[in-house]
């Protein structure tokens, strides 16, 4: 396979397995209710697109920031001993989303992160008034999903630096809108007459599936890189 | 003549208070784009039921009443019901 197509298609991969982490739409539906509230729609409207724009700017600034401490320290390749890690860290990954993801005695959606930041979250968004505090709130949240985005984003980093320079900015942001795709198909729904009600009834009715598919997108990714990383490049 | 106090009707140790449920249930309405007079009229009967069976308690938890506010709520409007017994269980 042609080594830019190659890359390409893992940061592909990358962004839609961070697609499928949930925290980054769970804080976005929090501040759709506390705003539809309190606030006209446009003033909703307002808060959560600058909530996803300062999530999606983290994101890219992390992915960025990657690329260029792969570029320093590596010289722009990773060497084989570093994939190996890279690899069995996403598989690792993969068993943490099964069974640590999401509160396995909830019947909703409820994740792995403490409750009290889960508190803080809920009692932001509800004080939530203006586009900086949005936008703030977009990048807390991406800032909190690194815990489990950071193999994504360094496999994400590592397939974007052996790319030609004119096409790495591309990739960058390639990744990040597939990472923030869920974000806007949920404005999308609510602009088109769905409520938060409706969203979160689809979110825990599909739960188990997320769960699976997240975890099969992580050993995925792990057995592509092993394939065309690891072996390709002996 | 022995003196009976009169019950204090109390949420975890706070006062509970009609106004600030029907206010909780007047702002998720609008979150589902109600008709404000139809939650009106929604609000006001919740909230009376809800007064009455915490007057039959005199002390109650705040998930307590949250729960009886869901189901009472339901009666109405399934989708406010499931707004209200899902509040904090999103994140």
């Amino acid at each position: 396979m042609n080594n830019g197509l190659l890359d390409l298609f893992i940061v592909i991969l990358a962004g839609v397995i961070h697609a499928m982490l949930q925290l980054g739409i769970s804080a976005l539906l929090i501040l759709y209710h506390a705003s539809l509230g309190k606030d006209i729609k446009k003033k909703t409207k307002e808060l959560t697109l600058n909530f996803i724009l300062g999530f999606s700017l983290f994101t890219g600034l992390a992915v960025s920031s990657i690329c260029f401490f792969i570029l320093v320290i590596f010289g722009g390749v990773m060497p084989a001993a570093g994939v190996v890690i890279l690899v069995m860290a996403l598989a690792v990954m993969a068993f943490f989303v099964w069974f640590v993801y999401y509160r396995r005695k909830s019947k909703g959606t409820e994740l792995w992160i403490p409750r009290s930041f889960a508190r803080f979250v809920s009692a932001r968004a509800k004080k939530t008034d203006d586009n900086v505090e949005s936008f703030s709130l977009g990048m807390l949240i991406a800032c909190a999903e690194v815990p489990f985005a950071a193999m994504l984003m360094i496999t994400a980093g590592n397939s974007i630096v052996n790319m030609p320079q004119g096409l790495q900015i591309i990739s960058v942001l390639v990744y990040v809108i597939f990472a923030a795709a869920p974000m806007w198909l949920c404005q999308v729904a609510i602009h088109y007459g769905d409520t938060v009600v409706d969203i979160q009834k689809w979110r825990v009715r599909n739960k188990e599936f997320f769960k699976v598919m997240s975890g099969v997108g992580f050993i995925t990714l792990a057995i592509f890189m092993l394939a065309f990383k690891v072996f390709g490049s002996l | 003549m022995r003196i009976r106090r009169k019950a204090k009707l109390s949420v975890d140790g706070k006062q509970f208070s009609e106004v600030s449920l029907h206010r909780d249930i007047m702002r998720e309405g609008r979150v589902l784009s109600r008709h404000t007079g139809a939650m009106e009229i929604i609000a006001d009967k919740v909230c009376r039921e809800v007064a009455k069976w915490v007057r039959e308690r005199g002390t109650v938890t705040k998930a307590d009443l949250d729960r009886v506010t869901a189901a009472r709520l339901h009666k109405y409007d399934a989708d406010l019901s499931y707004l209200y017994r899902n509040r904090g269980k999103i994140l």
